[in-house]
């Protein structure tokens, strides 16, 4: 089983090189790349800046459509973020040694679709300057949240999220950060690689301090895979609308976002593990993992998807009938509910065939599918069932506003834009864990 | 810096003094109230207007006048902000240069032997006394000019129907109270006209059964388009305008066989009429025949002289008169001469026979049908004036042009349709140049020589008739709004045996036998007087839901013969004129008609008016300007609608949200209403409830759906208006809104209508996921909002079931587009963008009662508060009271078997109950 998880398995040295290569020798267009996708996210400034300033109605939303766009990339965006904590503290526990190469990829994707989640909720407030009144702090004036609402549980879950994901992603760097500040070739890269590297001096004692505190970070994170998508969910879930008012969201919504933050990952992976010829860190088994969990987290939505039309049908309430069996597969929206059941319930099926789950254009072609179908997914929960909710009176379709497409696009370019600055600088396969991971198998093959 | 510098205007550079002693009537923070009128169509509304500092804010209906009886229709409701128009004209111009009046004087100045030849005034159509007097006056000074009374709504037909039946011209009274059968044919007596206030009030009376055991008064309507009346009705028949004049011949013909007893050997009296019209007529003759001495027939003033003559007679022959029906002399001025028209001024003006034009009033130039011309000949005109209150379409044509001062800043007098005198008192002077129509009069009877300002004309009109009381009276009827005594006692008049032989057997002209262009007040502009107006421009229409429009309504089956659909644009083309307008297609349209409503399509400098809809006056001819024969084709262009509300079916949820049946089901089934009224059984305990618990009951057997609450509230409350763009988003801001289902199928549907407010839940939903606490409970049971604390997550309006709850998309209220802060009620916080509001049942208007009665040392009593709504509904179809008092109204209307509460399962326990509607068709029929 562990032999197919590092397929060269060479010297420290020359396994040293081999990571540190995309960072020490990028490739040229690297730097034009991350010039173009800078100046795209300037895009998402403007519009950020031109909705502050001039209100949240030049979005399209309306009345009963009051959260549309916004709400719908946020979900989306934190739940990509999704995979990154399970693959880094949910494997790590269970002790999946495949994890390793991938797991920092995995982590800065999900640091940096947090940014792009994190943004929605202040930006769709209609006075986002007053954004900390969510927070519970000692106002003079004796005011505190709600914490009745489900925004300000979302509030403590985001932050607490960011938080954890970042230290576990910083801590893990810490190391390899190290090895940069010896191992650059300037004094100025040495020095802004050593503050970063935090006096990492690699002797015995740092390293076992180091593994407790690096386990016990994984023990905090586990449970915000399980925690954050709940909470978020419950955004919907506690409202009494029907086609929110659920109580299968919080698995259906936490399954929903490992299997778009697993299609993420892929997405991100298959090119970045051709560009930079790291088949042999990056091999068919971990395709073949991830497809596996793919269609396992695609059978779960599957699962949700049935359950909720049947509920809702079982119980009888017309309102509820209404958006599950009418609304959703026959009204405005209809096209996406159906491309939503062919992207997250059909197209993942493909990967039941071992040839197509080692196949990286096959996966990257389904993790496109699954990312559409997932973001299509949250927008249709939102808005087919505000467009019909009880009082025909207030049945309305909703229209996005080019400012809406192009925030959208514009969180995209800035998250490539991240994780390129990623690429450039930080060494995106692990090196210290790949290394560990090459003694031990080399252990084993010695005994 | 520059905004800086104008947000903080310094202290004048002058020394100013406060109050010393304050004026006694003046308390900083209190309003003070005054009693005048309004005018529709030249008759009074009584009306009692709020006013903080000396700045009016709100115009209620003065409970002591006979029109008002209280309630206030849409158009007085919307008159206080035509008072803070910034469009309205300001200065006096000779064409378009600001000029002072002794320009004007010396230009219009007469020769002291000049008789008045050549010399034209056109007059809106008045009933006040002072008027008339200056009218002769002027007449006295000027024995050869001419005086026309003009307005497209005045009431030519209705009074040539009179002279048709008696002879003479008086006015018709109905008690809808006393009435229980009405048939209404082509008229909406239930919003138009100087009396539809209290027809609407005294119609209701008869339309809440309070148990199932209850009497009911049953409406027929018989009309080419739907009114509020025709959706209102029990039984409603869609014809052709040009039709209804056969139709009525025809029950006149089966009421005389009825009352001579020889229904038997009589010839069919339905013969002429169309086999699928018939039963429904014939169930008519029979339900107005048995119900003879309690019946009405009423008709609308486009149907022509014969049609109204014919209902005389026909509630001559079912004794309906003295019962039902009343007359008395008409106040209008000039009623009995409508001679000269503007016709005649056309003529004379093709001749060059006018020297002198006076247009005091109206916009003739944008009213009068195209063939006239006005606007080529009046310019032709050397000497002319207009005095109107905006530099509209008739300013352009002439002179000179004159201010007109607004109602609110009018001394002058005014009579209600039964006589009944009010002195009309000015809330705030005039602006600089603005003049009244009696000043103007005033000058033009003096050569422009000499002048007097209202006040004085009315006082010297008053000093005439009261002599040494003058004082006393003065101040009493100031007070009260009304002259005591001053209704012209009732007339007797008959219809003697031949007239009615005569009406029996009139030739008839044919109906129109193609497409017919139907024409019609709007609902909401009326004539066109008040479209720079932007909550009327905004005011979904009451029946079709249009907003920021008008257009061509045309019927299921016609839109489907000619091919087009909602927005499809169609050349609609007349005898008279072409134009170009926007189909939608409406529910309730008679088949080959073509409906269109007047009082758009503006052209001037009324920002807000100026292109918006289609000025349907160009497809009028001066001899037929209700109904025409129109040509109508496809465009292939499309305009997009504004249409407030897409979906009009209620979707099988009537029972969850609005429950209606006939009183026949009713009586049946008393327990109609479903469980939804009871408390469901809870684990939790209100917090903090005092005893006192605002609620409402809005009655929708009542509620005719006319919407005047709407823009009550919208006064009231400081709410803003988003725009023709806005409402097509869904962003209206309304904070009570009639929602508006249809039941039934095809073009044969009948229209439900349903107050939609805050329904103020015990246990409100928006309350618990609001993560700032912005939007609470108050003990006394209100959902409140606390704008400053709202951060505009917009959660609580997803939550809303009932999606009231309006959020400020961008800053409406500051900028070019939003309006003069003066029309602001100082009582209510004027929102920010960014923030969510809605009904906050006037908890201004709650909080100075309390604090009234607090001081008074007395305790709160029923009725101490009315919300805007209540108090404007003509039909007192919503109650506000303490529900927490088994004696208050609104708990009494809490034990009718017809309460529910809308979404009542969903255990919100709201604090806005209905109760069912109930109508009362006649069995026969369905």
């Amino acid at each position: 089983m562990t032999s197919a998880v590092l397929l060269e398995n060479a010297p420290d040295r020359e396994l040293t090189e081999a990571l540190l290569r995309p960072v020490m020798a990028p490739p040229k267009w690297l730097g034009k790349a991350i010039l173009v996708f800078g100046v795209a996210s300037l895009l998402l400034f403007a519009l950020v800046g031109y909705t502050i300033t001039t209100g949240v109605g030049v979005w399209g939303n309306d009345i009963p459509n009051a959260w549309a766009f916004a709400i719908t990339n946020f979900v989306w965006w934190i739940g990509i973020g999704h995979a990154g904590t399970f693959i880094s503290a949910f494997l790590l526990l269970l002790e999946q040694k495949w994890r390793a190469s991938i797991n920092r990829f995995a982590e800065a994707m999900t640091l940096f679709a947090i940014v792009q989640a994190g943004l929605f909720p202040l930006l769709h407030m209609g006075r986002p300057w007053f954004f900390y009144w969510l927070v519970p702090y000692p106002s003079t004036m004796e005011v505190w949240p709600q914490f009745r609402s489900s925004l300000t549980w979302d509030v403590a879950a985001i932050t607490t999220y960011l938080t954890v994901s970042l230290l576990f992603w910083y801590m893990g760097l810490l190391p390899d950060l190290a090895l940069l500040r010896d191992r650059a070739p300037t004094l100025r890269k040495r020095r802004i690689y050593g503050v970063f590297a935090l006096g990492w001096d690699g002797s015995m004692k740092t390293w076992s301090r180091y593994r407790v505190a690096y386990g016990l970070v994984a023990g905090i994170a586990t449970p915000l895979v399980v925690s954050v998508h709940s909470v978020v969910s419950m955004d919907f879930s506690i409202a009494m609308l029907p086609g929110w008012h659920s109580p299968i969201f919080p698995p259906y919504f936490v399954a929903g976002a490992i299997f778009s933050g697993f299609a993420m990952v892929l997405t991100l992976m298959i090119p970045a593990r051709r560009i930079y010829g790291l088949e042999a860190f990056i091999t068919e088994k971990h395709l073949d993992l991830m497809g596996r969990m793919l269609v396992a987290t695609s059978l779960i939505v599957a699962y949700a998807y049935v359950v909720e039309s049947f509920s809702a049908w079982l119980g009888g309430d017309p309102f509820e009938r209404h958006v599950y069996l009418r609304a959703r597969p026959l009204g405005p929206y209809h096209v996406a509910y159906w491309t939503v059941i062919v992207c997250n319930c059909i197209v993942p099926q493909a990967l039941w065939w071992k040839r197509l789950r080692t196949s990286p254009l096959a996966l990257f072609v389904v993790s496109l599918f699954v990312q559409l179908g997932m973001w299509l997914e949250r927008f249709m929960l939102i808005v087919s069932s505000l467009t019909h909710d009880r009082l025909p009176s207030s049945w309305l379709a909703y229209r996005p506003s080019v400012v809406d497409a192009g925030i959208l696009c514009g969180t995209i370019f800035f998250f490539l834009f991240l994780f390129l600055c990623f690429l450039r600088w930080i060494p995106f396969v692990p090196i210290s864990e790949m290394k560990s991971l090459a003694r031990e198998e080399r252990a084993a093959e010695g005994s | 810096m520059a905004l800086a510098a104008a947000g903080c205007a310094r202290a004048p550079r002058e020394k100013i003094l406060p109050y010393v002693s304050q004026p006694p009537e003046v308390t900083p923070g209190v309003p003070s109230h005054y009693a005048t009128a309004l005018l529709r169509e030249g008759y009074a509304v009584g009306a009692v207007v709020e006013s903080h500092e000396g700045r009016p804010t709100k115009i209620e209906g003065n409970p002591d006048h006979p029109m008002s009886l209280g309630g206030t229709g849409i158009a007085e409701q919307a008159a206080i902000l035509d008072l803070y128009d910034r469009d309205r004209g300001a200065h006096l111009t000779e064409r378009g240069s600001v000029v002072a009046w002794e320009v004007m004087r010396s230009a219009l100045s007469f020769s002291s032997d000049d008789r008045g030849n050549g010399l034209w005034i056109v007059l809106p159509p008045t009933t006040s006394p002072l008027t008339h007097d200056l009218v002769d006056r002027v007449r006295g000074r000027f024995p050869q000019c001419t005086v026309v009374h003009c307005s497209p709504l005045a009431p030519l037909n209705t009074f040539a129907g009179a002279r048709l039946a008696f002879g003479d011209v008086v006015e018709t009274h109905v008690d809808f109270a006393a009435a229980d059968v009405v048939l209404a044919l082509d008229s909406n007596f239930l919003t138009e006209g100087p009396a539809a206030l209290r027809s609407a009030r005294r119609f209701a009376e008869r339309r809440r059964p309070r148990r199932a055991t209850d009497s009911m008064s049953r409406l027929w309507a018989i009309e080419p388009l739907p009114t509020v009346t025709g959706t209102a009705a029990d039984h409603r028949l869609r014809v052709k305008r040009s039709e209804i004049a056969r139709i009525a011949q025809s029950l006149l013909a089966a009421t005389l066989a009825k009352t001579r007893g020889d229904t038997a050997t009589a010839a069919d009296p339905f013969a002429s009429i169309p086999g699928s019209q018939r039963d429904f007529l014939r169930v008519l003759a029979d339900d107005l025949f048995v119900a003879r001495g309690r019946v009405a027939v009423v008709v609308g003033e486009a149907q022509p002289p014969i049609v109204h003559a014919i209902a005389h007679a026909l509630n001559e022959l079912l004794g309906a008169v003295g019962n039902v029906v009343s007359r008395s002399a008409s106040p209008l001025v000039g009623a009995d001469d409508h001679g000269s028209s503007l016709a005649a001024l056309a003529e004379a003006l093709e001749g060059n026979a006018v020297t002198t034009l006076l247009v005091l009033g109206q916009n003739p130039v944008y009213s009068c049908a195209p063939e006239l011309d006005l606007a080529r000949n009046m310019a032709k005109v050397p000497r002319s004036l207009y005095l109107g209150s905006h530099a509209n379409e008739t300013a352009a044509a002439c002179r000179f042009y004159v201010p007109l001062a607004h109602a609110l800043e009018t001394w002058g007098e005014a009579r209600a349709i039964d006589g009944t005198l009010t002195v009309q008192q000015p809330l705030r002077a005039p602006l600089d140049a603005a003049r009244t129509i009696d000043e103007l009069l005033f000058a033009a009877s003096a050569g422009f020589e000499e002048t007097m300002s209202a006040h004085d004309l009315v006082r010297a009109s008053r000093k005439d008739g009261w002599r040494d009381e003058l004082d006393e009276r003065w101040r009493r009827s100031l007070r009260r709004g009304v002259v005591e005594d001053s209704a012209f006692p009732p007339v007797t008049r008959t219809v003697d045996a031949d007239r009615i032989d005569r009406l029996l057997h009139a030739d008839l002209p044919p109906p129109e036998a193609g497409l017919e262009l139907v024409l019609h007040p709007d609902a909401k502009v009326q004539d066109g007087t008040s479209t720079n107006n932007a909550w009327l421009l905004e005011l979904p229409d009451p029946v079709t839901k249009l907003t920021w429009d008008n257009a061509a309504l045309l019927s299921r089956a016609t839109a489907a013969r000619l091919g087009v659909a909602d927005g499809d644009l169609v050349r609609i083309a007349t005898s008279a004129g072409t134009l170009e307008a926007p189909v939608l297609v409406g529910h309730g349209v008679a088949d080959d008609v073509v409906a269109l409503a007047l009082g758009w399509g503006r052209r001037g400098t009324e920002s807000l008016a100026d292109g918006v809809g289609v000025n349907a006056y160009a497809l009028a001819s001066a001899a037929s300007p209700w109904s025409l024969h129109a040509d109508v084709t496809k465009t292939g262009g499309r305009r997009a609608l504004a249409i407030a509300q897409e979906t009009t079916r209620l979707e099988g949820r009537d029972d969850a949200i609005l429950v209606h049946a006939t009183l026949d089901d009713f009586r049946a089934r008393p327990d109609l209403v479903k469980s939804t009224n009871e408390r469901k059984r809870s684990l939790y305990v209100l917090p903090n409830a005092s005893a006192r618990q605002w609620g409402m009951v809005v009655d929708l057997a009542a509620c005719t759906g006319c919407s005047a609450c709407v823009v009550a509230c919208q006064a009231e409350n400081n709410v803003p208006v988003v725009g023709r763009a806005g409402v097509a988003k869904g962003r209206e801001m309304h904070w009570l809104r009639i929602d508006r289902y249809y039941d039934g199928d095809g073009d044969d549907v009948r229209a439900l209508s349903e107050p939609m407010l805050c329904q103020h839940c015990e246990k409100a939903p928006c309350e618990y996921v609001c993560p700032v606490n912005a939007t609470t409970h108050s003990a006394d049971g209100m959902n409140q909002m606390i704008y400053n604390r709202c951060v505009g997550t917009r959660f609580c309006s997803n939550n809303c079931a009932w999606k009231v709850r309006r959020f400020n998309w961008f800053d409406y209220q500051i900028g070019p587009d939003a309006p003069d802060p003066r029309v602001h009620n100082p009582d209510v916080t004027v929102r920010e963008r960014g923030v969510m509001e809605k009904c906050t049942y006037c908890v201004q208007r709650v909080r100075r009662a309390e604090r009234d009665a607090t001081l008074a040392g007395r305790p709160l009593r029923d009725h101490d508060v009315k919300t805007a709504c209540e108090q404007a509904c003509p039909s007192a179809a919503i109650v506000f009271g303490d529900i927490g008092d088994a004696k208050t109204d609104v708990s009494v209307a809490r034990t009718s078997p017809r309460l529910f509460a809308v979404l009542g399962e969903l255990g919100t326990e709201p604090h806005t109950r209905y109760l069912a509607k109930i109508s009362n068709p006649n069995g026969r029929l369905r």
